[in-house]
């Protein structure tokens, strides 16, 4: 089945991107929570999302954010997000997102801030 | 996924050379039919003989046909050394010439264009035993090698000039040296010199082919039995589970209609190139009715294969599983006719592509050293009786119905049960095991091999499916047969043969192009929005439970609207107006008016994330806290600091409630509030006829429980002049959706605020929720919609 949610999965100086492609809302949310889950079982810690190609996110969608972020940190891990278009930053807005989660402008931006900081607290 | 894209095509060309291999060697065409003629070179030959017969049939009609013996094929295949079984191939040509006046000749050939059979009837044939006109020896010499060939000379002369009904019966035999019960028989009928029918046969005595016979009939008696078996049990199944919900299924039956009407192409294509037609001319042969009558037949079949067809698919869509309907998206777009959409390219593309694959994987069990004595037998052979052979491999999609029927109907049957996923699977594979073997039986003679072969080809089959959907299934047997007649035309050696199987093949590929093109550059289609507009399956449940279950969603629904307050307060000097309506049978929004001390009114618009039941019951708790909250402190962020450390330790973070609070001190026209997460309200003021979004800081309920909450809410104070207006809602109101999947957004809403501010709170209310659901036209609501809307009214205006 083609698909209109898509996760692109790479590596940059040891930290993940995951780039989210399409619409996240309650069908996909479940796949893009898979993706975070088998990131963390891989122990992997520290993760960048790449928002940049993100149309769409729903209040599921956002849900998967706050899942694991707590349960990340608290094992000296992050999640930060990366290229949000304007009106999916909006949404992040309104939910108070900037002021749990680091957001920055490139995914280039985002890996070299896990080089000169500690987590944020949640 | 997406590797699907590259593995089925990757699949298709290793198949292709597995074939260009094992096909010569294996395959029962390559290795004992061995056609050289074709169709219209058999017609042909048949005019060439007529003539030399004085048989003019210029004006005369054409049908031809092929058939296979499978009595002298296993006799073949039983005694390979015999050169009298070897002198007659179990593969032939019958072409049938017919002329207006009823008069019609009937020629048989072998694959190479021998001649072994010529009958003529005459309309009005002459009575009575024929008693002269003896034919002259060397007359009959001649037909003896015209149908015997270089073998003639083995033949003795049994019987010579007897008179029967038919005319003067001259016969010859040739008996095998080497085993007694093997023999060739000649026989020509003349009548006045003239040749009337010649016969060349070949017999073998029943006790010869006892053990082979044997073993097949057991073989093909148990498999029938297993087909008809299962083939009832579905039929029943499928009739059971569309009539049970007839009444309340049309939509069903509309889509099953629709869909199946692709299994018309290939009887229109058979109609249209005079198959039905040659077919019938045989069959009017072989059973003496007239070919009106059989086209008659044919005609109600087709209709009865299109409904059974659709009937088939409207069963199997209506006990969809939400998992499985991803897989019909293709399927659903041809419905709606919407095959110029870029997932139906996708599954034809890949139907056709992984049709050609399977074809390689029926040759291999060959390969095992102790089965190597079986012949491929993949498809009867169709394509030697289609005046266009080229299109024959469409077909497939009335032929292929046996393995539709396995992932369109039974898969989702299966899915519907209640049942863990390895017994699905299981009983999955044992069906589908059978009804392949049973239907497709590749090797006809060993039953180990044709299990081995259906198993692959079965297991390739979910792999496809699983990465693609019913769709490319259909298309899958098309690609097959176009792949398998293709190997058989170009393998033939023939000038004729060849350019067949260049057409087969160039057809196949153009096809291919066709539906890559379409996927390539097709309509892109919200795949999401058509799994959406595909009909709760609902069938996993009795109707019983259906009806008890929505009883009791309509108590749950009442109690939820029962927590919502009856009506506004009246506030002097102000208009209030509430409404929320859920987009499922309950909601996770949530309104209230709260009184706080000193004659204050608190305002509350609440959202729990995700919809349906589970947000209903955070909704119900939500409410709870609330109240609580607000009964013990007025103070409006220990209100939601409280509401979020309940919040937080329910939801463990997965569910987060996001809100909009405030307080109206009315006598001084200030109105407080925090915005924990949600919506922004929208301010409209009548001084400069604006609006604007207050956004105060604020994190969603439930989502940390850390001093981040605290220390990120902030209280925002705002004044409330006479004219304006306030109004807090729910993103199902901006993020309603047309069937475009735009959303309707702030700018509207601002929009139709201020061409409706002049009016009273419940004008605006109905003005913003009639403008909403225009928008949203035929959409489903995919959200549910809260709006609270207070003005502020000149004070004179009421009382």
């Amino acid at each position: 089945m083609a698909n209109n949610f898509q996760i692109e999965r790479s590596d940059e100086g040891g930290i993940r991107i995951l780039a989210l492609d399409g619409y996240l809302d309650a069908h996909t949310a479940p796949q893009f929570e898979n993706a975070i889950h088998d990131e963390m079982q891989a122990g992997h810690q520290r993760m960048v999302v790449d928002c940049a190609r993100l149309t769409y996110i729903s209040s599921a969608g956002l849900g998967v954010f706050m899942s694991f972020i707590e349960e990340l940190r608290e094992i000296g891990g992050d999640i930060k997000l990366a290229a949000i278009t304007p009106k999916v930053y909006q949404v992040f807005e309104v939910l108070g997102f900037p002021a749990l989660f680091d957001i920055l402008d490139t995914t280039q931006a985002a890996v070299a801030k896990f080089a000169d900081t500690t987590p944020r607290e949640a | 996924m997406r590797t699907a894209n590259w593995l089925i095509p990757c699949g298709a060309a290793v198949s292709m050379a597995v074939m260009a291999w094992l096909f010569p060697a294996k395959d029962i065409y390559a290795r004992l039919f061995q056609p050289r003629v074709t169709r219209a070179e058999a017609i042909e030959l048949s005019r060439a003989l007529g003539a030399q017969y004085g048989v003019d049939t210029s004006g005369w009609t054409w049908a031809a046909t092929a058939e296979t013996r499978s009595e002298q094929t296993a006799a073949r295949i039983a005694y390979p050394d015999s050169a009298v079984l070897q002198s007659l191939n179990p593969l032939s040509f019958r072409v049938l010439a017919t002329a207006p006046s009823g008069e019609s000749m009937l020629t048989i050939f072998d694959p190479s264009g021998r001649p072994t059979a010529f009958q003529r009837r005459s309309v009005n044939a002459p009575r009575g035993a024929a008693s002269e006109g003896a034919a002259p020896p060397d007359l009959l010499q001649r037909e003896l090698e015209r149908y015997a060939g270089a073998r003639s000379g083995a033949f003795e002369l049994t019987s010579s000039g007897v008179a029967s009904q038919e005319g003067l019966r001259t016969a010859w035999e040739w008996r095998d040296p080497a085993r007694t019960g093997i023999l060739a028989r000649f026989e020509l009928v003349t009548r006045n010199r003239t040749v009337i029918r010649a016969t060349y046969s070949t017999e073998t005595a029943f006790r010869l082919l006892v053990h082979s016979r044997r073993e097949q009939q057991q073989v093909t008696g148990a498999l029938i039995g297993g087909l008809i078996g299962i083939g009832a049990l579905i039929a029943f199944l499928g009739i059971w589970n569309f009539f049970s919900r007839m009444t309340t299924r049309m939509d069903h039956v509309r889509f099953g209609l629709a869909a199946g009407l692709l299994a018309a192409a290939p009887i229109l294509s058979n109609w249209i190139t005079g198959t039905i037609a040659n077919q019938a001319a045989f069959a009017s042969l072989d059973i003496g009715s007239s070919a009106a009558t059989i086209i008659l037949g044919s005609v109600t079949g087709s209709v009865l294969i299109i409904v059974g067809v659709g009937l088939l698919l409207a069963s199997g869509y209506a006990l969809l599983p939400e998992r499985a309907k991803p897989h019909w998206v293709a399927l659903r777009l041809v419905s709606q006719r919407q095959v110029l959409a870029a997932p139906v390219g996708r599954e034809i593309t890949l139907g056709l592509l992984g049709g050609a694959a399977l074809a390689g994987l029926f040759y291999l069990p060959s390969l095992i050293p102790a089965l190597t004595g079986g012949y491929v037998q993949i498809a009867a052979p169709v394509f030697l009786m289609n005046p266009a052979p080229a299109i024959s491999p469409l077909s497939g999609l009335t032929t292929g119905v046996d393995l539709l029927a396995l992932f369109a109907f039974f898969l989702p049957w299966l899915q519907a049960r209640p049942w863990r996923g390895w017994m699905i699977n299981a009983a999955f594979g044992v069906a589908g095991m059978i009804i392949v073997t049973a239907i497709r039986q590749p090797y006809p003679r060993e039953i180990a091999a044709s299990l081995i072969a259906c198993g692959l080809v079965l297991a390739a089959l979910a792999a496809i499916y699983r990465t693609t959907g019913v769709l490319a299934i259909w298309f899958c047997t098309v690609g097959l047969l176009a792949a398998k007649q293709a190997a058989t035309q170009l393998s033939a050696g023939t000038p004729a043969y060849s350019a067949e199987g260049m057409q087969t093949a160039l057809l196949w590929l153009g096809a291919l192009l066709v539906a890559a093109m379409v996927w390539r550059f097709g309509a892109q289609v919200d795949e999401h929005a058509v799994i959406e507009s595909m009909q709760p399956s609902g069938s996993s449940i009795s109707r019983s439970d259906r009806d008890r279950l929505l009883a009791e969603f309509a108590v749950a629904r009442r109690a939820q609207e029962g927590m919502l307050p009856l009506a506004p307060p009246a506030i002097p000097a102000y208009s209030l107006a509430a409404s929320c309506e859920p987009a499922r049978e309950v909601g996770g929004d949530l309104y209230d008016f709260l009184p706080f001390p000193g004659g204050e009114w608190g305002l509350c618009v609440a959202d729990v994330s995700g919809k349906g039941v589970p947000a209903a019951l955070y909704m119900t708790l939500t409410k709870g806290m609330l109240v609580s909250a607000a009964s013990r402190a007025a103070d409006l962020p220990l209100i939601a600091s409280r509401m979020n450390r309940f919040l937080t330790e329910a939801g463990r973070r997965r569910t987060f409630v996001t809100m909009s609070l405030g307080v109206l001190d009315a006598p001084r026209g200030v109105f407080r509030h925090i915005r924990a997460g949600h919506n922004p309200p929208v301010l409209y003021t009548a001084q400069d006829r604006a609006c604007r979004y207050l956004m105060p800081k604020g994190i969603g309920l439930g989502i940390t429980a850390g001093a981040a909450f605290e220390r990120n809410l902030e209280v925002e104070e705002i004044g409330l002049n006479p004219g304006d207006v306030l109004v807090l809602y729910s993103d199902g109101l901006t993020e309603c959706m047309d069937t475009d999947r735009q959303l309707y957004g702030e700018e509207r809403l601002c929009d139709i605020l201020r061409r409706n501010a002049h009016l009273n709170a419940s004008g605006i209310q109905d003005a913003i929720l009639t403008d909403a659901r225009t928008f949203r036209g035929a959409a489903d609501p995919h959200d549910d919609l809260t709006i609270v809307v207070l003005r502020a009214e000149a004070r004179d205006s009421l009382r």
